[in-house]
């Protein structure tokens, strides 16, 4: 019976012409976001290839100098686009690119790329995931509404219910026509996107994250399905249930991710850039405990070799204080932009909780996060970025640490010494690090499909004709 | 049409059903929520920019008076300082000591949009450093934020009114063609232009009336905490922004006015206008963005920072800038070997050098943001939400022109500053003209430079009102049609 | 006679292949009442739809009290006030808020509350609805405030489409009623109707119109309901049956 319902609910679906003309403009939507995005992050690997290269070359190609010249000289590190980017650029057009590793000092990361796009930029922007997450659902309102609703307008539910048929199958057969239709709709995509990773060589970390893509879009959309067959299921006329979902869409969609985010910059308040810069001065000018520390490097150094001038140390004592200072500075950098990034993530778990209320908010965590163009990954390049930094200062000042000066000659590291310094290469971060961090978006996702699910099951049960 | 010729009794029919009906008060309560949330929101961030605007200006003179009295100090006791914390160098004083922080003032109206103000920052430190520098620095606010957007009065005019007031104009007159009272309005007499018009009008009025109201709200609150209502740009940016709010609720207004003369019911005139929303406000500023991407690709600032390097690394073949800032950080290491006023000179010439080897770099970048600009300006033809979304942040002086206008003079001044500060640096001379380096006055965007832009939104946001007004009118003449018969 | 206030000659139209008036002419003499009877898709909806101007004839001449409807549509429409079949209130007005409205969108001036008043009680609604809103009326209430819009316009044609139908027979009782008294004021009555009984009791003159044509003209006076009952169907049968 099932079956026949199924049957009848595609049939008059596929001689709708307002779905095909839906489903025309959309596909149409998503193919020019797709390609527009595709080339983008084409074009910014490339981009992020070159100047990573470059850089090394650079860093490579200079001449026999001090080492901490050549702390100074530093290197830039670059932010590839996420793995998935071109599926969901998430916050990629607001992150800065790059960030400049010297000496002394944990740069702030320069480059939005939204600054050099301009006022339009700044509209909600076409990219699959927005389609995906903001439109899909629309669609799926529109044709969702009228299903139970429209059969109660027009008297074949009461019909359909004098026939025998057990309510629940109606409900059933209509989901299943839903599904049919979506899953048609959207596993040949999903399929071809696979097919051209693997034709890529992209490997088993990024396959992982297009599985999960899929599986939070089966639970979002499945989620926003049922939302929409309970509510057409629970109102007596087309009209109430499409403006009700129209809001609920509105509501969700458009006004709830800048009204919490307004609230979690209440709640977790970012410092101005300068409060910020302020406390990075602050603490770098408090250096007592630095001097503590290179005193009783001193004193160690000087009882250890038995000598009483530090000139006469068969080290050179300048590297200690060169060390020194950038352990000084790596506590302050790593309390200051700590707290920095501490509340960025805490904002940004702040509207995966916000899924509870709003799927769509959950949505966007997560797609952007399993994209890899979030502030957790962000985040993660950041810090990977200063763990090079300190690593190369410390490359540098060890290579200070076994040359003495003596008569005021001034040490040349050989270009070798340039060659010991690997090349930046960011790792993205591990997905079991994302799946953490989202869980509370995950569960809300899976809330947001089961809790519809139990009440349409309890609604069809008795549904009133 | 006929010239709207209402008696006292059709206004206050109107009034009744518009007082009576559920919908207008939840529109209403609605429109008032997010209307005061908004002006909230704009309040409690100029204060914060203008709190950090005074801290910084405070900072700057505090800095200058203590560099000023210590060279005094110094030059009294003849006390002895390492050269490159001396603040009688003028390049001490030049990139540390006397950095200026230029602001870019709010203005009264800046808490009425957000504009690109989270995007571009308010204040430039401007120094002995290099131009390039400017441009890195910028304002700290989550990226999630930047990419959502703020809720500010320019999301809830262009967001929100419209399909509160689309809301209300769903059913003018679906529900009187669906309950068949309009041929009887027809026979009534009226003339159903001018009927049509009356309602659709007191609705426009109902959400168009509170949003001015909060604009009012919002300016003399911005000016009464700036202090600054002396501003004579206050009144002409205020009736700017007034002008594109109205003529963008009357965009709007016009197309439902047109879908009203479409024979559709109530349901179908609904998601007729939710369409007309989504493409308007959603869909075509969204294609737009991807027809840029794909005709003006962005320049990528990746690129932009490799050329830069190779750039640098060529000027510094020359001079030895690295070794210059090795010593400025480890002025103990420098001993008495190395004069620091050679190093001084060399680094401001490598400079110099640097900065002519990235000029036509910058230019090439700056060339092709500029052809993109150009683009999008006409792009913005497509929507009235686009172009309505600049008018309010160029009234509110949000926008990108006004950074733009200031970043001029930011670079102006930052000629005027090394044009100062270079010849001592490079004389070698002990620098006593504390009192006497170049201050910054910030000069207000001429009101004829704003004019032209917002005259240009305005009209063409009136092109789109015209034209919907124009098909409404048009069907109006066929009455049948409107009336649902064929 | 008086000379006619309502005048139809040769009127046409024609919807696709559909042709619904074929030649319509018909006259109704000023202060009287003239009920239009025919089936579903006879054309007397249509009929009224050019008199209102709503749609325009293909062929003939359409006046109403000497004013030609095709050429000066807007004109000849306030000559005519007009009872729809479902006469439709804003349910959150009062009945008198709903009239002061209506009657308000026709005229340029306001009309004295008393005389609405006197057109409210001259249509027969109670009094004590009037100030009740629409939303608890009945059917017939609504009808007696559409009578009183009607009333209130002062126009000299009146175009009912099917007053009685869905009123209860007391309601339709009253409406006659109201009816009668409008005719006698001089009031010219156009009704298209169903409903043989009433339209014999009010009106003075029946046409009954099959395929778009006027077939026969009967004076109720003259014949008996149960015989305007089978010159009706027999009417009907001949020029449809022909057809067949």
């Amino acid at each position: 019976m099932i079956r026949r319902l199924l049957v009848k609910e595609l049939t008059e679906l596929r001689r709708d012409g307002r779905v095909l003309g839906s489903l025309a403009i959309l596909l149409l939507l998503a193919l020019g976001a797709g390609f527009s995005a595709w080339q983008q992050a084409r074009v910014q690997h490339a981009a992020w290839h070159a100047a990573s290269d470059g850089e090394h070359e650079r860093w490579l190609g200079q001449e026999a100098k001090h080492p901490h010249s050549a702390a100074h000289y530093g290197v830039y590190a670059f932010r590839p686009p996420g793995p998935l980017a071109a599926f969901d650029p998430g916050l990629e057009p607001y992150l800065p690119v790059t960030v400049w590793m010297e000496a002394h000092r944990q740069n702030e990361a320069l480059y939005r790329p939204a600054a050099d796009t301009g006022a339009a930029g700044r509209f909600a922007a076409l990219t699959p995931a927005a389609i995906f997450g903001a439109l899909l659902p629309l669609l799926v309102l529109l044709l969702a509404a009228p299903l139970i609703s429209g059969e109660r307008e027009r008297g074949t539910l009461r019909q359909l219910l004098a026939q025998g048929v057990p309510p629940q199958r109606i409900v059933v057969g209509k989901g299943l026509a839903l599904a049919v239709l979506l899953v048609a709709l959207l596993l040949p995509p999903w399929l071809l996107v696979c097919a051209v990773l693997l034709i890529g060589g992209a490997d088993g970390d990024v396959l992982l994250r297009w599985t999960l893509l899929a599986v939070m879009g089966v639970l979002f959309l499945g989620g926003v399905a049922l939302l929409c067959l309970l509510v057409s299921a629970c109102c007596r006329q087309t009209r109430t249930a499409l403006l009700l979902l129209l809001g609920i869409w509105a509501t969700g969609t458009l006004l709830a991710p800048r009204v919490v985010m307004e609230w979690a910059e209440i709640r977790h308040p970012t410092p101005s850039a300068l409060e910020f810069r302020q406390a990075i001065d602050a603490g770098l000018a408090d250096g007592r405990l630095r001097d503590e520390r290179i005193e009783a490097r001193a004193e160690s150094l000087l009882r250890q070799h038995g000598v009483d001038d530090l000139a006469d140390l068969p080290v050179n004592f300048d590297a200690v204080r060169l060390q020194e200072g950038e352990e000084h500075g790596n506590r302050v950098f790593d309390a200051v932009f700590g707290r920095l990034h501490d509340g960025y993530l805490a904002q940004e778990r702040w509207l995966q909780g916000a899924g509870w209320v709003a799927p769509f908010l959950a949505f966007t965590a997560l797609s952007s996060g399993l994209a890899g163009s979030d502030l957790l990954h962000y985040r993660h390049f950041v810090d990977s970025a200063e763990a090079h930094r300190r690593m190369i200062q410390r490359a540098m000042n060890d290579a200070i640490y076994s040359q003495p000066e003596t008569d005021g000659e001034r040490f040349m590291a050989a270009p070798e010494l340039w060659a010991t310094i690997p090349p930046f290469e960011y790792q993205p971060l591990a997905i079991g690090d994302v799946m953490r961090f989202y869980g509370v978006g995950w569960a809300a996702l899976l809330a947001w499909f089961v809790i519809p699910l139990l009440a349409l099951l309890r609604v069809s049960r008795r549904l009133a004709p | 049409m006929k010239a709207p010729r209402f008696s006292r009794a059709v206004f206050l029919g109107e009034w009744r059903l518009l007082w009576r009906d559920p919908a207008a008060w939840v529109v209403l309560g609605v429109l008032t929520a997010a209307l005061l949330g908004a002006l909230w929101q704009g309040l409690a961030r100029e204060q914060a920019v203008a709190s950090s605007l005074a801290e910084l200006a405070q900072a700057d003179a505090d800095r200058m008076e203590a560099a000023a009295d210590l060279a005094q100090w110094l030059a009294d006791t003849e006390g002895g300082i390492s050269r490159f914390r001396d603040p009688r160098s003028a390049d001490v004083v030049g990139r540390r000591l006397g950095v200026q922080h230029l602001a870019l003032p709010p203005t009264a109206l800046s808490a009425l949009a957000v504009g690109q103000s989270d995007l571009y920052p308010a204040w430039h430190p401007v120094s002995l450093e290099s131009r390039d520098r400017l441009q890195a620095e910028g304002e700290l606010t989550h990226p999630r934020q930047l990419a959502v957007g703020r809720f500010d009065l320019s999301f809830v005019v262009v967001f929100v009114a419209p399909l509160l007031l689309l809301g209300l104009l769903a059913s003018v007159p679906a529900r009187e063609r669906e309950t068949g009272m309009l041929p009887w309005v027809v026979v009534q007499g009226g003339g159903l232009g001018s009927w049509l018009l009356g309602r659709v009008l007191l609705r426009w009025l109902l959400v168009l009336l509170p949003t001015l109201l909060c604009g009012v709200l919002a300016v003399l609150l911005q000016a009464m905490a700036l202090a600054a209502a002396g501003d004579g740009q206050t009144v002409v940016r205020g009736l700017l922004w007034a002008a594109q709010v109205t003529g963008y609720l009357a965009f709007w207004a016009a197309l439902a006015l047109w879908v009203g003369t479409l024979p559709l019911d109530g349901a179908r005139s609904a998601l007729a206008l939710a369409f007309a929303w989504l493409l308007f406000v959603v869909l075509i500023p969204a294609v737009t963005q991807v027809v840029l991407d794909l005709a003006h690709p962005q320049p990528s600032r990746m690129a932009y920072v490799d050329a830069m390097r190779d750039a640098t690394d060529l000027a510094r073949a020359e001079g030895s800038e690295a070794l210059v800032r090795y010593l400025e950080d480890h002025p103990e290491l420098a001993g008495d070997a190395v004069d620091a006023d050679d190093f001084f000179a060399q680094r401001l010439l490598v400079q110099e050098r640097v900065e002519a080897e990235l000029a036509p770099l910058s230019a090439a970048f700056e060339a092709q943001r500029a052809a993109r600009a150009r683009q999008a300006a006409w792009l913005r033809l497509t929507s009235p939400a686009l172009l309505t979304m600049d008018g309010l942040a160029d009234a509110a002086g949000t926008g990108e022109p006004r950074h733009r206008h200031f970043m001029a003079q930011v670079h102006g001044f930052h000629s005027e500053w090394r044009a100062f500060f270079a010849p001592r640096v490079l004389s070698g001379e002990r620098f006593l003209d504390h009192d006497r380096v170049p201050g910054f006055g910030y000069e207000q965007e001429p009101l004829r430079l704003l004019m032209p832009r917002s005259s240009w939104l305005l009209t063409a946001t009136a092109g789109f009102t015209v034209l919907f007004g124009w098909l409404a009118l048009r069907r109006w003449r066929s009455l049948p049609k409107v009336l649902g018969h064929v | 006679m008086t000379e006619a206030a309502l005048e139809l000659i040769g009127l046409r139209k024609r919807f696709g292949d559909h042709e619904a008036l074929t030649g319509l002419d018909l006259k109704v003499p000023g202060g009287t009442c003239y009920a239009l009877l025919g089936p579903n898709g006879a054309g007397k909806t249509t009929t009224l739809n050019i008199l209102l101007g709503f749609i325009a004839a293909d062929a003939g001449t359409a006046r109403v009290d000497g004013v030609d409807v095709l050429a000066e549509p807007a004109r000849a429409r306030t000559r005519i006030a007009y009872i729809p079949e479902q006469v439709q209130l804003y349910p959150r007005l009062s009945g008198f808020e709903n009239l002061e409205y209506f009657h308000g969108l026709g005229s340029r001036e306001d009309t004295a509350a008393r005389r609405l008043r006197d057109c409210l009680r001259q249509a027969g609604l109670d009094e004590a609805a009037w100030d009740r809103r629409v939303a608890g009326y009945s059917k017939g209430m609504r009808q007696k405030v559409g009578i009183a819009i009607a009333l209130a316009r002062r126009a000299p044609v009146m175009l009912l489409d099917e007053p009685t139908s869905g009123l209860d027979p007391q309601a339709a009782w009253e409406l006659n009623n109201s009816l009668r008294s409008l005719a006698e004021q001089g009031v010219t009555m156009l009704m298209a109707t169903h409903d043989l009984f009433r339209a014999r009791e009010v009106a003075s003159r029946i046409g009954i119109l099959v395929n778009g044509r006027l077939q026969q003209e009967i004076d109720p006076a003259e014949v008996a309901g149960p015989e305007l009952e089978a010159r009706y169907l027999q009417e009907v049968q001949r020029v449809l049956g022909v057809q067949a």
